[in-house]
């Protein structure tokens, strides 16, 4: 589904990442981990053509990212505040995304009352600008945005992070509930292992922009692998 | 830990953004206040000379003495408009073990540190050294000043107090604007010259140091009022505290008609309605409307209105696009903070493009439409103007949105307009040229050659060539942005 091939990016003399080759599949849930500074934001921004590559290219169902806009139409993400419209209530926002993915009223509503739990009543109805919102809100906005009009592939960078212990739970759910429902392919980057190794059935470990670990082996040996490569 | 206080003001504006912004633009920006310094230093100096040999003034002393509370009135409303508050920086002092009274202090003599602080100095120590001093002698010479300086100085705290108190609502700020406009229209108006009623107070000061005094306990009962206010206002939820206007509009799509395009354009309106600085731009394009008032007014009959039509295709150039100059020069900063919003959605950064050019130019002919009522001066004036909105909308569009791709810089936006730099680079001097420069390379000649309706035919004709040939134009204009994707959106990123 996404491939990535001798990806390299560049700041000055600094290389932020190099990747030579690296595949996910349709329906897989890929997570991402490594310490600050490992590449993990840098490789997400490159697969969503928001920065240039200083070598290689990442395909999309065979599709240079960088040189066609189809499959924007059913990749979404939620990086950071910048993919938010923050000058509009939540409310407006969806309803904006709703005309701009040219969905029903219908499917928005059916499509919010999904992330009711996650919301818990803070986010819909209230005369809030997002930019007012806490951070954790902010985030349930954004990945909620993430969900709309059934992509087929999500990029979340660190979602779990600014989320009280019950939305993370509440969060998991939705994400594992999406996969089994309809098949769509997860990447998700996160310091938060536990949650990783839960959700994931493959955890790649970038270390200064390599990939230095490809775990696929299932739950308690991800776990294993990672607890040893942390405690260092 | 003053001198902690002081190193940190020191650093804070060394490290801050627009110290380290690119050379050109700081230079530019840095020739633009340099000329005011210089015409303002240049004024101070010739006063004296300017008031004995153009205005006829015999005793200047005695007119300075009753200028001084007009001078104070014209700085106090300047002040008003453009002063800004210093508590907002107060959260990153809050958390340390610091005497909350300390912070305040120290905020408040921090933005002492401002051009007007020294505005009483370099207008007014001149003319007392060439004209006061060798009359009254230096002690009452600098003990005049100084009284001037002080009540200066008590303006700075009070405006402060008083935006504290009016808190942006509609009705307290034209109150102050009214107040400090009356003096000025009571004297243009002959009812009464409050001049006259306060020059006894300051020639007291020629003679004795008591009004020196006053304007020290006037001052310092302003300090402690905007002290005290602070003090109880010094938490964070205040000062972050922001309005939610403009909420109730939201409901109407005015631009749901146009497709995709009307969708980014009504989200573009709420950008603007919901940002300080766009706001003014849009306020101030609603004053410029006024603009037509002076230059058509003073032109008597229908034939001067042609004589002077180079100047009057001018005035309605700057009438009809003055929001599209002002708002079009940040084409794509405005949109810094969501920039990846639109990098991600499938063809967003042409619906984006498409969008706000969509939205400009219902705002230019909206203003075109506000500005028709100026027939009551002479016909012509409706030539004028459309020949501008063809122009604007046809040709003069198209280059500030080219333009304003050529290294964007991010902007906080919900900073006002005022004397705000952000945002600003060389790209932003040249959007001068299509609108100033260019209609008169064609109307020119033209109109020399043949006559003035000629010219303006010509003009309008060119701009009417544009908006025929728009699709192809936006279509070029959209590859740029696509070409210039990644490098855009990176300044943006890093800026905020």
């Amino acid at each position: 589904m996404i491939r990535v091939e001798n990806l390299k990016k560049i700041y000055g003399h600094d290389e932020a990442l190099n990747i030579s080759d690296l595949s996910i599949e349709s329906s897989e849930c890929f997570g991402l981990v490594g310490n600050n500074g490992a590449g993990k934001t840098t490789l997400f921004r490159l697969i969503l053509d928001l920065i240039k590559a200083s070598s290689g290219r990442v395909t999309i169902n065979g599709q240079d990212v960088s040189k066609s806009e189809e499959w924007k139409r059913y990749v979404r993400s939620y990086l950071d505040e910048h993919m938010l419209l923050s000058f509009l209530s939540p409310t407006e926002y969806f309803e904006t995304l709703r005309k701009i993915f040219e969905l029903s009223e219908q499917d928005l509503e059916s499509h919010l009352e999904k992330f009711n739990p996650l919301f818990n009543e803070e986010i819909l109805g209230k005369k809030k600008y997002i930019r007012d919102l806490s951070k954790g809100n902010v985030k349930k906005v954004g990945i909620a945005a993430a969900f709309m009009g059934s992509p087929s592939v999500i990029l979340l960078d660190e979602p779990f992070e600014n989320l009280d212990p019950t939305s993370q739970n509440r969060l998991k759910k939705i994400i594992t509930d999406e996969r089994e429902k309809n098949g769509t392919t997860f990447l998700i980057s996160s310091h938060d292992l536990v949650h990783v190794t839960d959700i994931c059935n493959r955890i790649v470990l970038l270390e200064k922009g390599h990939v230095i670990r490809d775990l696929k082996e299932g739950k308690e040996v991800m776990a294993g692998a990672l607890a040893d490569y942390f405690d260092r | 830990m003053t001198p902690e206080f002081i190193r940190l003001l020191i650093l804070e504006k060394v490290r801050s953004l627009s110290f380290g912004r690119d050379i050109v633009s700081a230079l530019l920006v840095f020739v633009f206040v340099g000329f005011l310094f210089f015409y303002l230093v240049g004024l101070a100096v010739f006063l004296g000379l300017i008031l004995k040999n153009f205005f006829e003034v015999q005793d200047v002393p005695s007119f300075l003495n009753k200028a001084a509370v007009f001078y104070l009135f014209a700085e106090f409303l300047i002040r008003f408009l453009i002063q800004k508050k210093p508590l907002f920086d107060l959260n990153s002092f809050l958390h340390l073990p610091i005497k909350r009274s300390g912070i305040i202090h120290y905020l408040l003599a921090r933005s002492l540190f401002s051009p007007f602080s020294l505005l009483v100095i370099i207008l007014f120590v001149p003319v007392t050294i060439s004209d006061i001093n060798p009359v009254y002698g230096p002690l009452y010479a600098s003990l005049w000043v100084a009284t001037l300086f002080f009540f200066s100085i008590a303006m700075h705290n009070l405006v402060l107090w008083l935006k504290e108190v009016i808190d942006e609502r509609f009705i307290g700020t034209v109150s102050i604007f009214v107040i400090s406009v009356m003096p000025f229209l009571l004297l243009y108006f002959n009812v009464i010259n409050i001049g006259e009623i306060t020059a006894p107070f300051f020639s007291l000061s020629l003679s004795g140091p008591e009004p020196m005094i006053v304007s020290i306990l006037v001052c310092l009962v302003c300090y402690l009022l905007i002290h005290r206010r602070y003090l109880g206002n010094a938490y964070l939820d205040r000062v972050t505290k922001r309005g939610f206007a403009f909420m109730s509009g939201s409901g109407r799509d005015l631009f749901s008609r146009f497709g995709v395009a009307g969708t980014y354009a009504d989200m573009e309106l709420k950008l603007i309605l919901r940002h300080k600085k766009s706001r003014g731009f849009l306020i101030m394009s609603l004053l410029f409307l006024l603009y037509g008032l002076f230059m058509y007014g003073m032109s008597g009959s229908d034939e001067s209105l042609m004589e002077a039509s180079g100047i009057h295709l001018f005035v309605g150039i700057f009438i009809v696009s003055i929001f599209f100059i002002n708002y079009g020069q940040f084409f794509l900063s405005w949109n810094s903070n969501s920039f990846d919003f639109f990098m991600v959605q499938q063809h967003g950064l042409e619906a984006l493009f498409r969008g706000k050019l969509l939205l400009l130019i219902v705002i230019t002919i909206f203003l075109y439409l506000l500005s028709l009522p100026y027939v009551y001066f002479g016909w012509q004036i409706v030539i004028f103007h459309t020949v501008a909105l063809l122009y604007s909308i046809g040709v003069g569009i198209h280059f500030v949105t080219r333009l304003s791709m050529w290294e964007p810089k991010p902007m906080d936006i919900n900073r006002g307009a005022m004397f705000n730099y952000e945002g600003i680079g060389f790209a932003q001097f040249l959007m001068a040229i299509p609108f100033f420069v260019l209609p008169y390379v064609i109307y020119a000649p033209v109109s020399f050659l043949f006559d003035p309706y000629t010219g303006l035919a010509a003009v309008g004709f060119f701009g009417f060539t544009g908006i025929v040939f728009r699709d192809k134009i936006i279509l070029y204009n959209v590859k740029q942005l696509q070409a210039r994707r990644h490098k855009i959106s990176s300044t943006f990123r890093q800026g905020t």
